[in-house]
């Protein structure tokens, strides 16, 4: 078997093995998207929702660069492991190219639950070759995170890292947040192409437009008061409760 | 003339401005069995990372089976152990076998290898479920699964209790009756001793010593005399012809000599009371305490 594989299918199944780590990496974009974006109005228009799981996708993959990458190396040169490796009759590249594709997988495996929130849980709408290119670009996107891991993973001890690397997901952060004032422009141009078809007139809308769908009051995505064919009386519910 | 596997000529090293390794020079001829000796920093673990190519000496060389080590196929006929335990934990102990394995060209079988270290049963556990013997074990274990022409074993009974080192030091004598040769470092001189044909000494990154297990002990020639005694009179034991050094241990008092039958015929003619007389060659580890402690002030001096 091919070296590379090798190393591969071992670090794979050393990562696998620690479901919990998997689990939460993958796990934290999709719900980043169920707690910022699907309770909101603009999860079912589909560009907007589209945005945003792409987004998030570009999230997802920094993320889970800087972690394998960044602390996983810094991590694995502390053990005594890592010197026993470089003395065993491979070079360097094995490992290296083994390293990619562990990450490759795992960045792709963080994609799924996110990639079906946003199926499930949203408009949004992808065609099979957008999807296709859409993951492609992802993993050119990787590339900068990728170095980036790696400048961390190898210049700092574990620790050191572990900081680095939380201060980069901080900076991704910022990336929700830019993915929300994403929405709010988005939102904006909608507003006034409705405003200048009503209209008939071209320029700017009217300033009282508002800026943000949320606040137009029509109750449409899930959390957005009764569910429809409710009963109604939450209220009461919760007096009897006290009540009693 | 038997191949050299590993040599090192004028090999330095420096850490800053530590010099961990000053000129070294070291052949490993094949089929020999050598054991590398020397206090807590004197130089073992930078010289064996030179000769697997884990580091660049700072000046002189180094060949591992004729040719750099740092290039990767050279390693092929090199066998390693860690120096601490540090497995994957979450890897099963026939995995790591597994991918040792997969680097050789004619690796030995997974359960061969296990059943030699009393391991097979083992086989589906991950390490970091085995006890720490189990995991040093596994550790040596994997310096021989690629059938490794010389094997580098960095303190390889560290830890382990006694009959799980009977069982290791079996499997190193049987590697080298098979014609393998074999390069180790031990903290302990019962294991140098047991092992070794060949004793390299090493202090303060220089060789202080290199010869058979006989001659590094012959270099202190020296016996030691020690009885029990009432009412000994010190100066007079001093004073003894032949007598080099005196120490008192616990209840016994020792005294070295170049010549024992003489210091004992001495000690007979001084008409001094005494019982319980023991005479012995000076160990490995007095020739060592001896070797490296005169280092150590020869060189405050």
């Amino acid at each position: 078997m091919n070296l590379a594989l090798v190393y591969a299918r071992y670090q794979i199944l050393e990562n696998i093995r620690v479901p919990i780590a998997v689990i939460s990496s993958a796990m934290f974009p999709a719900l980043s998207l169920l707690f910022f974006v699907v309770p909101f109005d603009y999860a079912q228009e589909p560009t907007s929702a589209t945005t945003a799981v792409a987004q998030l996708t570009v999230f997802s993959v920094m993320s889970s660069m800087l972690f394998t990458y960044g602390i996983g190396i810094a991590e694995e040169r502390e053990r005594s492991w890592d010197p026993y490796l470089r003395t065993l009759p491979a070079g360097a590249q094995p490992r290296i190219a083994g390293r990619f594709a562990t990450g490759a997988v795992f960045m792709l495996l963080g994609l799924v639950p996110l990639l079906l929130v946003g199926a499930f849980g949203t408009a949004a709408t992808i065609t099979p070759t957008r999807l296709l290119l859409g993951i492609g670009s992802l993993l050119i996107a990787a590339l900068p995170f990728l170095f980036g891991g790696l400048a961390i993973g190898y210049s700092l001890s574990a620790k050191a890292a572990g900081t680095a690397v939380t201060r980069g997901a901080g900076t991704g952060g910022v990336g929700v947040g830019g993915n929300r004032a994403q929405h709010a422009r988005v939102a904006r141009v909608r507003a006034v192409d409705r405003g200048h078809r009503r209209s008939g007139r071209l320029g700017l809308p009217p300033r009282r437009r508002p800026a943000f769908p949320v606040r137009q009051g029509k109750r449409q995505g899930p959390f957005r008061g009764r569910p429809p064919g409710h009963p109604g009386g939450w209220g009461r519910l919760s007096r009897s409760r006290v009540r009693a | 003339m038997t191949e050299i596997l590993a040599r090192a000529l004028g090999a330095s090293r420096r850490y800053g401005d530590v010099v961990a390794l000053d000129n070294v020079d070291l052949d490993v001829p094949a089929g020999s069995m050598i054991g590398l000796l020397g206090p807590n920093g004197a130089g073992k673990s930078t010289l064996l990372n030179l000769l697997v190519g884990l580091r660049r000496p700072t000046s002189g060389s180094v060949e591992l089976f004729g040719g750099p080590p740092l290039d990767a196929s050279r390693r092929q006929g090199l066998g390693m152990t860690p120096q601490q335990t540090g497995l994957p934990p979450t890897l099963r102990v026939n995995e790591v076998v597994d991918f040792v394995a997969a680097h050789y060209p004619d690796p030995m079988p997974v359960d061969e290898v296990l059943a030699q270290f009393g391991l097979s049963d083992k086989a589906r556990k991950q390490t970091g479920a085995l006890s720490g013997g189990q995991q040093r074990r596994l550790a040596v274990a994997l310096a021989f699964v690629g059938r490794p022409r010389l094997v580098v074993l960095d303190e390889p009974t560290t830890g382990l209790d006694v009959g799980a080192r009977r069982t290791l030091w079996d499997a190193i004598r049987t590697f080298h009756a098979d014609g393998g040769t074999v390069l180790l470092t031990s903290h302990y001189l019962e294991e140098i001793e047991a092992l070794a044909e060949r004793v390299v000494v090493l202090g303060g990154g220089k060789v202080l010593a290199d010869g058979s297990v006989a001659e590094i002990r012959g270099q202190l020639a020296r016996s030691t005399v020690s009885f029990r005694a009432d009412s000994p009179d010190i100066s007079k034991l001093n004073a003894l012809p032949g007598a080099v050094a005196y120490r008192r241990d616990g209840e016994r008092h020792v005294l070295q000599a170049a010549d024992a039958d003489e210091l004992v015929r001495q000690l007979v003619i001084s008409g001094m009371e005494f019982h319980d007389l023991e005479v012995r060659a000076a160990s490995l580890e007095e020739a060592f305490l001896a070797l490296t402690t005169t280092e150590k002030t020869g060189a405050t001096r």
